[in-house]
């Protein structure tokens, strides 16, 4: 969220991620509420489809009040927010529809890089001492908007508040989350390594990553054989279409009536905070701890380095897949995909059609993260 | 022409057994490349099967999707300007405020008030001229630039010039 609003605003605005981290804390929950009110709204598909991920409302406020800087009758100052706000009012007529924020796999592949224990230390080491130096002015604002946003409760009424008496720890709820719509717990523990409790429920979809890598192979057979026009062709569109159906019935199950949506929505929030601070090398934190880097996950492994906790060894491969499979699973809940007519659309590069090179890119990538040979047939143990 | 030390001519030389299977493998190469040559250009000629029905349906969605992530909005309407710079080049030039197009589309129609556009070129986002040097003077020609991306299309303002030749030129 905070990462493509950076982005879409860069077109116009220059430093627009530097503008943005350094925004009133009030301002960037404003964005956040912002968001949340324009989704996609389709009355017509159930609630929980892409197109309606949820019917409970946001706080209806443009802009939390803030005290003018200036008085008022004088030339008023701009609002250093609007280009963001500018970009949200841009996500309007909702049609063609879309939803508007990544999906909860894009928080899953982000957080198993590391990436916020790594930054809960760099902000607990300058707020508790000087071992970086004393931050400088500009950086000041996104230690404030850090500690704020993502490591204290927020704000009551507030979209973002998922922690109460019930579920006091928000690093659990994520992993709770994670394990509902995925069957899988994040790959590192605690700072000891130790398990991180949470509740493991039995509603899960533990088929979900076996059933995912059948669809990657089955549409690099397709890959492999699109211009196969003589002898036998081993694509089987119909099981491309049944691993969509079984892919989309499970997540949908997880997605009933608006569940996890707002869970979705802070953590994928919080990830595009962290993901955006490690892309944006110019960022005044970034000089601050001096871990310039020509990639994310080599800004992500100094920092870790700096603050002695070992970022996770393939956070490359995270990083590279996240938007991808993120815009895959959306894709796959919206329907469309279910049908053989519709498969190609998985492993066919023809023009305009950019989701046979994501599937490709993801199947690389996973594929070096799992060990898995999906680019193989598939080995059965009798 | 045979040399002192070959008595033989070139004619007797082409006849040997070792020429004549020569002879024959070069005609096999020849035949060979000729093969290779028309699958060569029937790949080239290949052009991917558009995307049809339910795959088509899917590859739209699919692109709605991702231009939903990127917060992309539709592109907002642009103005143009054309001017004929000299009996052979008009200039169609234009300024994008927003620059979230991925491209644009010139279309030009030739005719008082013609509605029959026809794309004439399709430029990267970049972009902001196009030179048409196509065009027959004294002749009215109408020029728009739609800007197009993921979320949809615009149209700008339509010019309508008409080329002509100088006085002094003629």
């Amino acid at each position: 969220m905070f990462r493509s609003l950076a982005k879409q605003a860069s077109i116009s605005t220059p430093n627009a991620a530097q503008i943005l981290v350094s925004l009133h804390p009030a301002q960037l929950t404003a964005l956040l509420e912002t968001a949340w009110n324009f989704r996609v709204h389709l009355a017509s598909n159930p609630t929980g489809h892409p197109d309606h991920r949820s019917d409970m409302p946001g706080l209806n406020i443009s802009q939390m009040p803030l005290p003018s800087p200036v008085p008022l009758t004088s030339n008023p100052v701009p609002d250093p927010a609007e280009p963001f706000t500018a970009v949200l009012r841009g996500t309007f007529p909702k049609s063609p529809p879309g939803v508007r924020w990544d999906h909860l796999i894009y928080a899953y592949m982000i957080e198993n890089t590391r990436i916020v224990e790594v930054f809960r230390r760099v902000v607990d080491e300058f707020l508790h001492g000087e071992k970086f130096g004393a931050p400088q002015e500009d950086t000041q604002p996104w230690l404030r908007n850090t500690e704020e946003l993502f490591f204290r409760d927020p704000p009551p009424f507030s979209i973002s508040t998922l922690t109460s008496y019930i579920r006091p720890d928000i690093a659990s709820m994520g992993r709770e989350a994670y394990y509902r719509m995925f069957g899988m717990d994040l790959n590192h523990g605690k700072d000891d390594n130790s398990p991180y409790p949470y509740v493991k429920v039995d509603a899960a979809n533990k088929e979900f990553i076996t059933t995912f890598e059948e669809l990657l192979r089955e549409t690099w057979i397709g890959f492999i054989n699109r211009s196969t026009t003589s002898g036998a062709n081993p694509t089987d569109d119909a099981k491309i279409a049944d691993l969509a159906r079984k892919l989309n019935n499970m997540l949908s199950n997880r997605r009933q009536f608006g569940n996890l949506s707002r869970e979705e929505f802070y953590l994928v929030a919080k990830m595009s905070w962290f993901h955006m601070t490690v892309e944006n090398t110019s960022l005044p934190i970034i000089r601050d701890l001096r871990a310039k880097g020509n990639s994310p996950e080599q800004v992500l492994f100094r920092i870790a380095q700096m603050v002695g906790l070992p970022a996770n060894g393939l956070a490359d491969h995270y990083f590279c897949i996240a938007e991808d499979i993120s815009a895959i699973l959306i894709a796959i809940e919206t329907g469309a995909f279910q049908t053989p007519g519709a498969a190609r659309a998985f492993y066919d590069p023809a023009a305009s059609n950019t989701m046979a090179d994501k599937m490709n890119n993801i199947n690389n990538h996973l594929a070096a993260m799992t060990g898995h040979d999906l680019k193989g047939p598939k080995v059965t143990v009798r | 022409m045979a040399s002192k030390d070959n008595p033989k001519n070139e004619e007797q030389v082409s006849q040997s057994p070792e020429s004549r299977q020569a002879s024959d493998m070069h005609k096999v190469m020849i035949a060979l490349k000729e093969v290779f040559s028309t699958f060569r250009s029937q790949l080239r000629d290949d052009v991917p099967k558009p995307f049809a029905d339910e795959a088509k349906i899917a590859v739209d969605v699919f692109n709605d999707i991702v231009a939903g992530l990127r917060l992309e909005s539709r592109p907002k309407a642009i103005k143009i300007e054309a001017k004929q710079l000299s009996p052979t080049e008009i200039d169609l030039t234009w300024t994008d405020a927003i620059g979230n197009a991925d491209g644009y589309r010139v279309e030009r129609c030739e005719g008082y008030n013609c509605q029959d556009w026809e794309e004439i070129a399709r430029l990267t986002s970049i972009r902001r001229i196009f030179k048409d040097f196509d065009f027959v003077t004294n002749t009215l020609y109408r020029y728009k630039v739609v800007a197009f991306n993921f979320r949809g299309e615009i149209s700008s303002n339509i010019v309508d010039i008409t080329p002509t030749t100088p006085q002094n030129e003629k």
